[in-house]
């Protein structure tokens, strides 16, 4: 893949308290690429970064929390240098946003072809009736055709899953490139859940779109993405393929993640866990910032910052595992 | 995967029954209102001190006199009697007779209640809108023009109708004399007069002030609550502008508590116009009030009292309706 393919390119993605009372950014010298029709997945603990990094991309991030470095490219833009209205316009228009709860993501008041047709044509303008036919195709794309057909409904008349077939309609009106889904699935159940992966897997092949899929759960992400990054207390730790990841994580968290996963080991061992909290940003820790909680830590871990390396070696960790045969 | 995807039909399919059922048990409320209204006046004047005879005749009427009026308006009939004949009265829209004024009370009435009606109707629109405009920015912005807005709804809620009335007077009619101070003469004016409005502008400014101040600050925090959800974050990562946002998703959403203190603030406007009326000497009902008051006129007194408590009744009836209706479009489709 070369740099102009790219969906997406980050590269060196500081984030921090405006304020500058955190002692540590809570998301450091993120670099990560995602090429068309491909799907990275963002694993990680609550509090690691990863939806502050997606709310970094659409440049919308939570009041006190500022972009301190690193630059951000969507579909060969550089967005950090871009003026709020210019930003607006890119937003839904060359990348779509799915949240975790499609209940409260869906306006409540207006129906949800209604939705569409407003973002659609917010974008592209056009008529309304040429917007109407494009919603109802979309509806039809996601598998709602039923309710492309009939007239317009509100979210809360659609069950939890038809409500995130919506919101990723929604965010695709616009035909973007790149399509961020932040834990997509983790507000409906499990039969749902693997429904909505695998729409969204199929939208990524016929589309060709590029997906960030954020998520806590490393089962999914092996199961569905083509490559794995795993942050740990905003920074990244270990990036590869998928598969192979799964088999061999090199990271020691990226390990202890792997074996913390149910079901209980055949052979009697307890399922494992990790010792210990993530640090907070007000905790400074020189060195490895797994350090204080890694099982196989030595002297140097607590002095030298383990970095990613070039691409090819995406461990950040001074003595990682062996990779994968 | 499930290309068909699961139907709509799972939508609630709630009908038309339990939407006449609300609405039924609604007006059912009002009505019982309205009676406990009209039986409360009746127990008022009712209870007048040494009877409405002496309010007529003077304190200092022969009980001779007393006696002979009292028999002349039924006054000696038992309480029950009196009751039903009150009813009588006000279901054929007799409202007495003022001694005062030597006219049915009913006929004096109508020219003021025109005028106070045109007088609120121009307030409470002013007092929306900006409440509605001062609302959404201030649930925008938590700095800057949040707190500013949010000082000056102190200030308007807070400074007292006689003095703001006072300074308006001096400042635009003693001072620039780009509007007349008052003196609207009496009786009903009509809406194509230029001088209605010219005598209308300082007061309706005055009673408007204080309803935005108070409505834009609760409406503000309705708001503000909305602009933390999640479907404003997920309509700006759709690329939608601050205006399309505020007024098209976040009105929506936070415009039904705002319809429900409008039908509350009837009252205030009526209450807010004995001062307001007095101060720019504008004939409406708050000005009749007033001088009925002074002149111990008991009948245009009750009358008043009366029609405004059915005003209110009426108002919040209304702003139940709306409601409903706003809730049927999303709920009983």
């Amino acid at each position: 893949m070369t740099a102009g393919e790219a969906a997406l390119a980050v590269s060196g993605l500081t984030l921090g308290l405006a304020s500058g009372h955190a002692r540590q950014p809570l998301v450091e010298d993120l670099s990560f690429r995602i090429g068309r029709g491909e799907m990275l997945a963002f694993v990680g603990e609550s509090g690691s970064g990863k939806s502050l990094t997606a709310a970094a991309i659409f440049g919308l991030l939570p009041p006190g929390i500022r972009r301190m470095a690193g630059a951000i490219r969507v579909g060969g833009t550089e967005l950090t240098a871009l003026p709020e209205r210019a930003l607006r316009a890119r937003r839904g228009r060359d990348m779509g946003l799915v949240f975790q709860n499609p209940l409260t993501a869906l306006s409540p008041s207006l129906g949800v072809q209604a939705q569409i047709v407003e973002t659609y044509r917010v974008h592209k303008g056009g008529t309304r009736e040429a917007a109407r036919g494009r919603a109802r195709a979309l509806l039809t794309e996601v598998g709602l055709s039923a309710l492309a057909a009939g007239p317009d409904r509100y979210p809360h008349q659609l069950s939890g899953g038809m409500r995130q077939r919506v919101m990723i309609a929604l965010a695709l009106a616009c035909d973007p490139g790149l399509l961020i889904a932040d834990e997509p699935t983790t507000a409906l159940d499990t039969l749902i859940q693997v429904q909505i992966m695998d729409l969204l897997t199929r939208l990524q092949r016929e589309r060709g779109l590029a997906v960030l899929f954020i998520t806590h759960d490393l089962r999914l992400a092996a199961r569905y993405a083509d490559r794995i990054l795993v942050l740990y207390a905003g920074r990244a730790v270990e990036e590869g393929d998928a598969a192979s990841f799964f088999i061999a994580p090199r990271h020691p968290y990226s390990r202890a993640l792997r074996d913390a996963i149910p079901p209980v080991p055949a052979d009697g061992r307890r399922l494992a866990e990790i010792p210990g909290q993530p640090p907070g940003p007000q905790t400074r820790i020189e060195g490895c910032r797994f350090a204080p909680r890694c099982p196989d830590v030595r002297d140097d871990c607590r002095r030298v910052v383990p970095t990613m390396g070039p691409l090819g070696v995406r461990v950040a960790c001074l003595h990682p595992g062996a990779p994968a045969p | 995967m499930n290309r068909s995807g699961p139907s709509p039909q799972r939508a609630r399919q709630t009908g038309a029954r339990p939407l006449a059922a609300a609405l039924l048990k609604r007006l059912g409320s009002s009505c019982l209102s309205l009676v406990l209204l009209v039986t409360l006046v009746f127990f008022l004047i009712y209870a007048t001190p040494g009877g409405p005879a002496y309010s007529i005749l003077g304190v200092h009427a022969s009980p001779a006199a007393v006696a002979a009026l009292n028999r002349q308006m039924g006054l000696d009939h038992p309480i029950w009697r009196q009751y039903l004949t009150w009813w009588d009265h006000v279901l054929q829209g007799d409202l007495g007779y003022s001694f005062t004024q030597h006219a049915p009370v009913a006929s004096l009435i109508g020219s003021y209640l025109h005028n106070t009606l045109l007088l609120d109707a121009v307030a409470a629109t002013a007092a929306i809108a900006l409440a509605i405009v001062l609302g959404l920015l201030q649930g925008a912005r938590s700095r800057g023009l949040g707190r500013a807005i949010g000082a000056w709804q102190i200030v308007g809620y807070s400074l007292p109708t006689f003095f703001v009335g006072t300074v308006l007077i001096l400042v635009f009619a003693a001072d620039l004399s780009w509007l007349p101070p008052g003196g609207l003469g009496e009786g009903a004016h009509s809406v194509w007069s230029a001088s209605l409005w010219r005598h209308l502008a300082l007061p309706a400014v005055t009673l408007a002030l204080p309803l935005a101040a108070g409505l834009s600050r609760y409406f503000g925090h309705q708001v503000r609550d909305e602009y933390r959800k999640d479907y404003v974050r997920a309509a700006r990562a759709r690329g939608l502008g601050p205006v399309r946002i505020a007024f098209r998703h976040v009105l929506r959403n936070a415009v039904r508590p705002l319809v429900t203190l409008i039908g509350m603030m009837i009252p205030v406007l009526f209450v807010g116009g004995v001062l307001t009326e007095s101060v720019f000497d504008y004939p409406g009902l708050g000005w009749l009030l007033w001088r009925s008051a002074l002149e111990q006129d008991y009948p245009t007194l009750t009358a008043i009292v009366l029609l405004i408590g059915i005003l209110t009744i009426l108002g919040n009836l209304a702003a139940d309706l709306i409601n409903t209706l706003l809730d049927v479009r999303v709920r009983y489709d």
